[in-house]
Parts: C-alpha cells; sequence; structure tokens
C-alpha cells in the first residue's frame, strides 16, 4: 500500500509499504477513505518530536471502512465505517474506565520510556513518535486500530465522511479545550490561534455558554472564519507586544474569564520573547516557544482560568508563574480524551449544530501529501486544512 | 581528622536501621534494592492466579521464548540476544502467600532473579504488584554478560516486564507494534492483499 513516511526533519515522502495484519485480538483492520493532517503533525515534520524513526507512517486523524476484524471484535464487523480515536486507550485500566482515555497505562509498549521523561507516560498515539508508542499512522491507505471497540465511533451510512472525519480529533479537542475553561453563561473566552483546533474552541466555546469569544491570530483567512463563527478578532501582528493592553481593553480591564492556548510550541510573534524563545530554541537552549502561553497568563482575569490544548513537549523557559500565582489562575490541558466525546459530537454534527468541515482548504490525493505538508507548513494563509482522498 | 570509635559506632547503627527499614519494607528476604511498583485493576486473587500459571509468562517477561518442566524447578528458555537462538535457564521457584521468588539455580552460571509480591490497593484500585529482576550485584563481569543477553539493565526489564504483566491482567494481552507497516522496510510488489 501506499503510506506517507516521516524520513527526517521537513521531509516526507510517498512510500510502497507493507499493508497492516491483525497483530493483537483486539485489532481491526480499516481501509481508510479519508485522513486528514493535523497542526500536531507540522510539530513532527519540524523535528520539535524526539523519537521519530525515519520511515514512520505518519497520520492521527482517519477514518475508513473494517475489511478486517480479530477474533476478540464483538461489536464491530466488516463493513462498518468507523471514525478512529487519535489517541489509543485499552479500555480497561483505571483512567480508560475514568474515560481519562489519553492517559491510557497499557495502550503504550513502551510506557517505561516516556515515565523516565515525564514520571508518567500516557497513552499510545497513532503516527506519533516512539514515546508516544510508534504505532503506524494512517496517511496510508490501510490502517490497524488496536483495542478497536474502544477506539472507534460507527457513522452512520450515506453521511459524507469530511463532516465526520474530525470526530478523530480536533473538534474533540476543541471541544474539551472548551469544557476545560469552565464556562459560565455570559463569559468572555480569548482564544489563542484561529487554526482549526482553534476554529472548534470558538464553536464549541459558544454552544457551551460564552457570550463573547475573541480570536487570535495573524492569518485574516483563518481570522475571517472565526468572525463568521461570531467572534471577535485580534490580528497580533497589527498590535505587536500590545495583546494584553488589546485584551484589557475589549473585557473593560477585567480580562477574558478563560484563556485558550491552540496553538502551542511553535508560536509565531514579535515580542522579544517570542524572538528569545526562537534564538534558544534554534541553538537547542530551550524545547518549546512558549509565547502565547505568556500572553494568556499576563492576560486572563484574576481567578481565571487557562486551558491549554496547544502541544508542549518538554521545557518552557520565562513563565510568568508568579502571574499565576498571584492571581489564583487555574490551568487545565492535555492531549484529549477523545473516545469520551465521540458519540455525543457525532451526535451535535448529525443535528446541525456546528460542521467541522468548514475549516477543510484543500483535498488532495496521497501522491500530493509531501508538497501538501510543506505549503501547510510554509502558507498558512491559504492552507488551513488538508484533507487526503483515499478510496 | 579520622573519626573517633564512637562516631563511627553511630554510623554502623545508623545503617544498620536504615537496612532493616528496608528489609520491612520490601522483599521478605531481602531488602538490597528498591523494587519497582505498577497498580493494576483487577482484585488480588486473579493477579495471583495469573503469577501461578507459569505458561503465562513468556507472554510478559521479554524474551522469555518457553519455560520447560513446571513445579519447584524449570528451564527457562530465553531468546540470546548477541547469538543466534535460546540460552537455558534452570530456575527455581518459591511461592509463599502473594510473594513469588525465581532465582537461576547456580549451575546456570548466570546470577538471574525475579521476585514479586502482590499487595492490595488503596481505594479498592486492584492490586500493587511489586518487581525486581535482579542480574547479581556482586559479580559485576556477570551481570554485564546477562545485560548483554537479554538486551536490556535490569532496571529497564523490571519496568517493562511489571507494565507488561499489568497490560496482560488487565487487557488479556501485552501492546504490541511488532509486525506492523512501516517505510523501513518497502513493499515493491504493488499488490493489495485487501
Ligand atoms: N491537545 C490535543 O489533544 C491536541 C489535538 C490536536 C491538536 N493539538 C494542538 O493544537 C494546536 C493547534 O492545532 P491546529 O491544527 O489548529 O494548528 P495550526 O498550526 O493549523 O494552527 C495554529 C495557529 O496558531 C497561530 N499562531 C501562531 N502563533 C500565534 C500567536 N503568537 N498568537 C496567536 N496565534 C498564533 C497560527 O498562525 C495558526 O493559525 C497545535 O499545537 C496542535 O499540536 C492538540
Ligand atoms: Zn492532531
Ligand atoms: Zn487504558
Amino acid at each position: 500500500m501506499k503510506a506517507l513516511c516521516w524520513e527526517g526533519k521537513q521531509k516526507i515522502s510517498v512510500k510502497n509499504v507493507r499493508d497492516p495484519k491483525i497483530l493483537r485480538p483486539d485489532d481491526v483492520i480499516i481501509k481508510i477513505t479519508t485522513a486528514a493532517i493535523c497542526g500536531s503533525d507540522l510539530h513532527l515534520y519540524n523535528g520539535y518530536v524526539p523519537t521519530m524513526q525515519k520511515g514512520d507512517i505518519m497520520g492521527h486523524e482517519n477514518m475508513g471502512e473494517i475489511v478486517e476484524v480479530g477474533p476478540a471484535v464483538k461489536k464491530l464487523k466488516v463493513g462498518d465505517k468507523i471514525v478512529v480515536s487519535f489517541d489509543i486507550g485499552c479500555g480497561s485500566c483505571h483512567h480508560c474506565e475514568e474515560q481519562e482515555y489519553s492517559a491510557c497505562d497499557n495502550s503504550n509498549p513502551n510506557r517505561y520510556m516516556a515515565d523516565a521523561l515525564y514520571g508518567h507516560g500516557g497513552a499510545g498515539l497513532f503516527g506519533f513518535s516512539h514515546l508516544n508508542g510508534g504505532y503506524a499512522g494512517g496517511q496510508a491507505e490501510f490502517l490497524r486500530v488496536p483495542y478497536a471497540e474502544t477506539n472507534s465511533v460507527v457513522v452512520p451510512k450515506g453521511i459524507a465522511d469530511e463532516k465526520v472525519l474530525f470526530l478523530s480529533d480536533i473538534f474533540p479537542t476543541g471541544w474539551m479545550a472548551a469544557e476545560n475553561c469552565n464556562i459560565r453563561r455570559g463569559d468572555t473566552v480569548a482564544i489563542w490561534g484561529a487554526g482549526p483546533v482553534g476554529q472548534m474552541a470558538i464553536r464549541s466555546a459558544f454552544l457551551l455558554g460564552a457570550e463573547r469569544v475573541i480570536s487570535i491570530d495573524h492569518y485574516e483567512n483563518r481570522l475571517a472564519l472565526s468572525k463568521a463563527a461570531g467572534a471577535e478578532t485580534i490580528n497580533f501582528d497589527q498590535t505587536e507586544d500590545g495583546i494584553l493592553d488589546e485584551l484589557n481593553y475589549l473585557t473593560g480591564g477585567v480580562g477574558p474569564d478563560s484563556c485558550l492556548d491552540a496553538v502551542g510550541l511553535e508560536a509565531h510573534g514579535h515580542s522579544v520573547t517570542a524572538m528569545l524563545d526562537r534564538t534558544k530554541a534554534a541553538v537547542g537552549l530551550a524545547t518549546d516557544r512558549p509565547d502565547v502561553l505568556r500572553q494568556a497568563i499576563q492576560s486572563c482575569r484574576k481567578t481565571g482560568t487557562i486551558s491549554i490544548p496547544g502541544v508542549y513537549a518538554a521545557f518552557l523557559d520565562k513563565v510568568p508563574f508568579g502571574a499565576a500565582f498571584a492571581k489564583g489562575l487555574k490551568f487545565n490541558m492535555g492531549q484529549t480524551h477523545t473516545q469520551k466525546y465521540m458519540k455525543p459530537l457525532l451526535q451535535v454534527i448529525l443535528d446541525g449544530k456546528i460542521d467541522p468541515s468548514v475549516i477543510i482548504s484543500h483535498r488532495i490525493d496521497i501522491d500530493q501529501g509531501p508538497t501538501a505538508y510543506q505549503n501547510f507548513h510554509s502558507e498558512k494563509e491559504e492552507w488551513r486544512k488538508v484533507v487526503i482522498k483515499m478510496h | 581528622m579520622a573519626k573517633s570509635e564512637q562516631q563511627l559506632k553511630m554510623a554502623d547503627a545508623q545503617r544498620e536501621s536504615t537496612a532493616q527499614r528496608s528489609y520491612e519494607a520490601y522483599f521478605q528476604d531481602d531488602g538490597k534494592q528498591r523494587p519497582f511498583s505498577e497498580t493494576i485493576n483487577r482484585p488480588i486473587a486473579e493477579v495471583s492466579a495469573m503469577l501461578s500459571e507459569i505458561n503465562n509468562f513468556p507472554i510478559f517477561l521479554e524474551n522469555l521464548e518457553k519455560i520447560e518442566s513446571a513445579g519447584v524447578t524449570s528451564i527457562w528458555k530465553f531468546k540470546n540476544r548477541i547469538g543466534e537462538g535460546s540460552f537455558d535457564l534452570p530456575m527455581n521457584s518459591s511461592f509463599s502467600e502473594n510473594e513469588f521468588k525465581f532465582e537461576a539455580k547456580d549451575e546456570g552460571g548466570f546470577p538471574f532473579s525475579l521476585r514479586i509480591n502482590l499487595v492490595p490497593a488503596q481505594a479498592n484500585r486492584g492490586t500493587i504488584v511489586r518487581m525486581r529482576c535482579e542480574y547479581d550485584t556482586t559479580a559485576g563481569r556477570l551481570a554485564g554478560m546477562v545485560e548483554k543477553l537479554l538486551g536490556k539493565d535490569a532496571m529497564t526489564l523490571t519496568k517493562l516486564t511489571a507494565q507488561r504483566f499489568k497490560a496482560l491482567c488487565e487487557t488479556g494481552s501485552v501492546p504490541t507494534i511488532q509486525g506492523q507497516s512501516s517505510g523501513r522496510e518497502e513493499d515493491q510488489s504493488n499488490d493489495s492483499k485487501h
């Protein structure tokens, strides 16, 4: 089969690899119908995530038709169309029982390595480095789905792939991030990043009761989509270091009730700290560039909530923890417990309350994958969300 | 300045009491080194039953291919990571309530041991398993040899073994990516089996 493989920093290629096979009794194999490239894939593309190996198959936003089931699979059958969560839960450990799937104890065969880095390592992830289990991803013609009954939702026949594909990651991610904001009716939520995750978070925040959402980015194209969902917008290129002042002005000096960082470790910006971050990351003195997190902490109202779906990998420099302490902020963060949200959010889509497909900007076939990665990385104004049509 | 007789005595007493504490905290018959522990989301009787079935060991103990003739003495066949084929280790086993000990017999020439004990976890969260693999602590050269044969140091093997054992108890098998597709082995055949 054809697959998009990681071959090194900023190098993705299409390769012919073996078809996947059932390796455990609760696996299924799907024929990928549609897959997507995620903002998180860019962290791999740009070499920010350690323990990638040449030849690893990319992709964690996947859906397709079941073509083979393992002997222990009871609730799924050949022919079912499923959307697959990006994180892999075993379904039986303490965390899975608590619906904290991204903290699963058992799905990562290399958890002992991740323990060394994080104290306690989390779930295996599709196509996301060997520290996260080394599972092959789904930017390919076929995919093996382990613990398949836990990690999928069957979608009704007849609904377009594009409407439901993002149940695999960014819709639950935006939703959980908004939930993590502790929104009370009438609240104001500021959201950094108007990419796919930011867009899903904006829409979810409104559904969860926010009265105002302020969307921050520097791509007018993306900010236009935020406006279309009812958000106010700030183009940070036009405010330079003035985000804090702008947010204070917009919120009558109080600050947003919650601040949501949908950017993560590759924040852009012209502030002095942002430039320092870039220099340090370039020479290996720091791993992450947390300028958005700094701004979120500074601008959040006293006793407000910081929600962080944006990915951070290791060490952060000059985070104003004193401000967080002084203001009594609350923090919620982490990889999404996707499986918890797939079913309820499928209903939200079927009810027509949110249509995640609005974020798609490009539809490609797998051979265009390498160029798409390049463009998604460097032409963000135009390249908002890429879906790969497979079968 | 040289330590006084009394200072030395005090230091000895201190060491002894520390040893005593770990003696109590760790395994019954030796408290040399802290074991690794994991909590298994299953009742202690079930976890204990899993350990009593020696044929389960090759599922969670990496490189262990099979165990022949169970009972007090058995032969553990390990995959040889530096050469071809496997090597045999005659092992003694002993069990007491919720404590399991497997130790290579001297004639095997490899100082390998595996100790496990089980205690109920707090808050009804199942069972705490405490585990330690050792490749001997005195014969340094031999320990290094076992490390090469098994491909991992003893602490790393202990962690991996405990986590795989937990996965086996909780999910019925261990997680794996062995045998999955990757771009490291290209397939030129171009025909799909599905
Ligand atoms: N927590 C999870 O489980 C999870 C799941 C999916 C994605 N993510 C993460 O969420 C983040 C966003 O994902 P995406 O797909 O939307 O990515 P994306 O790269 O398409 O979008 C990020 C957006 O942030 C904007 N941005 C950069 N610097 C900024 C700044 N200083 N201020 C405001 N905006 C800024 C960029 O212009 C871009 O539009 C990534 O870090 C991704 O890894 C996390
Ligand atoms: Zn993602
Ligand atoms: Zn689990």
